[in-house]
């Protein structure tokens, strides 16, 4: 088909601390890696999104700054921002133009510099009521997320305690994760309670990085490899009012899962390896459920036995996730891909899932949701 | 105009809940109603979201309702007037709207929970008057 869509290259910088670095160096990294990762030139871009959502540097304009370092040959650039869904929101985007036809490469850039310490909707310090009623902190959203999930399926603390075992010791083999050490589940579970039930080890960390993917047309592809990664199906979506029931019906993953599986005529059966949002542990948990891998409230039990293992029935953040590899927060989406990426390319070195063929992502971003399906 | 309940208390913030009219009465949130269908929202809109209807009337929203869901919050946020450990929750009020709201009660809550809005008091102001915030609380007998 003439308008398919194939990942052409990926590349990061490294997710950490790096005081010393911009954001136009982060990105410039990353993009220079992804240029050489796809075996093409700046020039040969035709259209470029920049995913970010703030933090630290320029508050407008970066995306023109950043791929300015990479040439000025002229492209359109457009700065997209979900939140910590930015940058799959800008390849989705990006993905829409090629099919179109508009362009025959395109390419993302998602890059952020972070501050430490907890995520305040809002900011640090805000003077709104829900602020300094001390009701706007991140990790509480997930916190009641696994509440009610406890309550009604009997889910256990040390389930969403496993998942940060099993994301820890993933990232051990991701030379571009942050947390490179593997924890046992005492240490998840012991380590101080943030909100319950969710440890402080059960919170990704606020990070700097940068993730750049580059796609094309099939036609252009070719012209570069014979057995590209395709971009097979996407969609995105945002929280539905439900009748009634304001805030309590079916959240966007489930609905926009579904359309993808749809468009790409295949099941939650036939994904081999898995990217979900997991900021805070219960992410996983929950994601799964949505994404129809396991029925609802069998989440717990599944991560617990294994099963989102690189060896189990489906495996989930073989990089380390947001939890290990880290969340700088304009870059978790490109990251995502670029793990997939690497899986289906072969590349993923002990992260290796044998034989994967066919990938899913799932990010998200305060409410904004984006799920994508890649094969090979 | 005669003493009231409220005499020497003012909201922490104007506008977003209504003091009690007597001194056994609760709190209310203000919200806002469909003067079409009828359906009311806890958060200030102009579009109703169930029928589309463009202007909304302010109401007062019931004081009672059941948890939804909770956590508890071990780390107290920069800039919060609340203190560690302190509970939060969705309550989803008997009027149908879902809302955040902080939980008096740590030790007692749970999932399905019935609470009620009550005052919670912040500080003493300059001029002598409680600044109070609204919290629920596990529903007491009676009315």
């Amino acid at each position: 088909m003439s308008d398919e869509v194939v990942v052409l290259g990926v590349g990061l910088h490294p997710f950490g601390r790096f005081p010393e670095k911009t954001v136009e160096d982060l990105g410039r990294e990353a993009g220079l890696a992804a240029l050489d990762d796809a075996g093409i030139e700046f020039k040969d871009v035709e259209t470029a999104f920049l995913g970010r959502v703030g933090g630290s540097g320029p508050p407008v304009g970066v995306g023109m700054r950043i791929f300015s370092e990479l040439g000025q040959h002229g492209p359109p650039i457009t700065n997209v921002e979900l939140a910590c869904g930015s940058s799959s929101r800008a390849l989705m985007l990006a993905a829409d133009s090629i099919r179109a036809g508009s362009a025959d490469v395109a390419m993302v850039i998602g890059v952020e510099k972070m501050e430490r310490g907890m995520l305040q909707v809002g900011g640090v310090g805000a003077t709104n009521y829900a602020s300094v009623m001390g009701l706007n902190v991140m990790p509480a959203a997930y916190g009641m997320m696994a509440q009610r999930h406890m309550a009604d399926y009997g889910t256990k603390p040390e389930h969403f305690a496993q998942v940060s075992v099993k994301s820890h010791r993933n990232a051990v083999n991701n030379p571009y994760a942050q947390y490179r050490i593997a924890i046992t589940l005492e240490e998840v579970l012991g380590a101080r309670m943030v909100c319950d039930p969710i440890t402080l080890y059960q919170c990704c960390p606020t990070s700097d990085g940068a993730s750049a993917v580059i796609l094309a047309s099939e036609k252009f592809g070719r012209t570069r490899t014979t057995s590209p990664v395709r971009m097979r199906s996407w969609a995105g979506g945002s929280p539905m009012y439900t009748s009634g029931r304001e805030g309590l019906g079916e959240g966007p993953t489930e609905i926009v899962a579904r359309k993808v599986y749809e468009r790409a005529g295949l099941g939650p059966e036939d994904i081999d390896v898995t990217q979900v949002h997991d900021a805070f542990t219960p992410g996983e948990i929950l994601t799964i459920e949505e994404l129809g891998y396991v029925k609802h409230g069998e989440g717990g039990p599944f991560v617990w036995e294994g099963g989102t293992e690189i060896n189990g029935k489906f495996p989930v953040n073989t990089d380390g996730g947001l939890l290990s590899r880290g969340h700088p927060m304009g870059a978790t989406g490109g990251a995502m891909v670029t793990e997939i990426v690497r899986q289906l390319r072969g590349e993923a070195g002990a992260r290796q899932v044998a034989g994967a063929k066919v990938g899913l992502v799932q990010n998200a971003g305060i409410g904004g949701v984006n799920v994508m399906v890649f094969d090979k | 105009m005669g003493a009231t309940a409220t005499d020497g208390i003012v909201p922490l913030k104007e506008g977003l809940f209504v003091l009690p009219d007597t001194p056994d009465g609760r709190p209310q949130l203000l919200g806002v109603e469909c003067p079409s269908c009828h359906t009311r929202f806890a958060a200030k809109r102009f579009v109703c979201l169930e029928c589309g209807h463009r202007g909304m009337d302010e109401c007062r929203l019931s004081s009672f309702g059941t948890i939804h869901t909770f956590t508890i919050i071990h780390q107290t946020p920069k800039g919060s007037v609340m203190e560690a450990p302190y509970a939060i929750a969705q309550v989803h009020l008997d009027d149908g709207p879902i809302v955040s709201t902080a939980i008096a009660d740590v030790a007692g809550v749970r999932v399905g929970l019935p609470v009620e809005m009550a005052l919670h008091d912040v500080k003493v102001d300059d001029e002598g008057r409680r600044v109070v915030a609204y919290v629920f609380k596990p529903r007491r007998e009676g009315p």
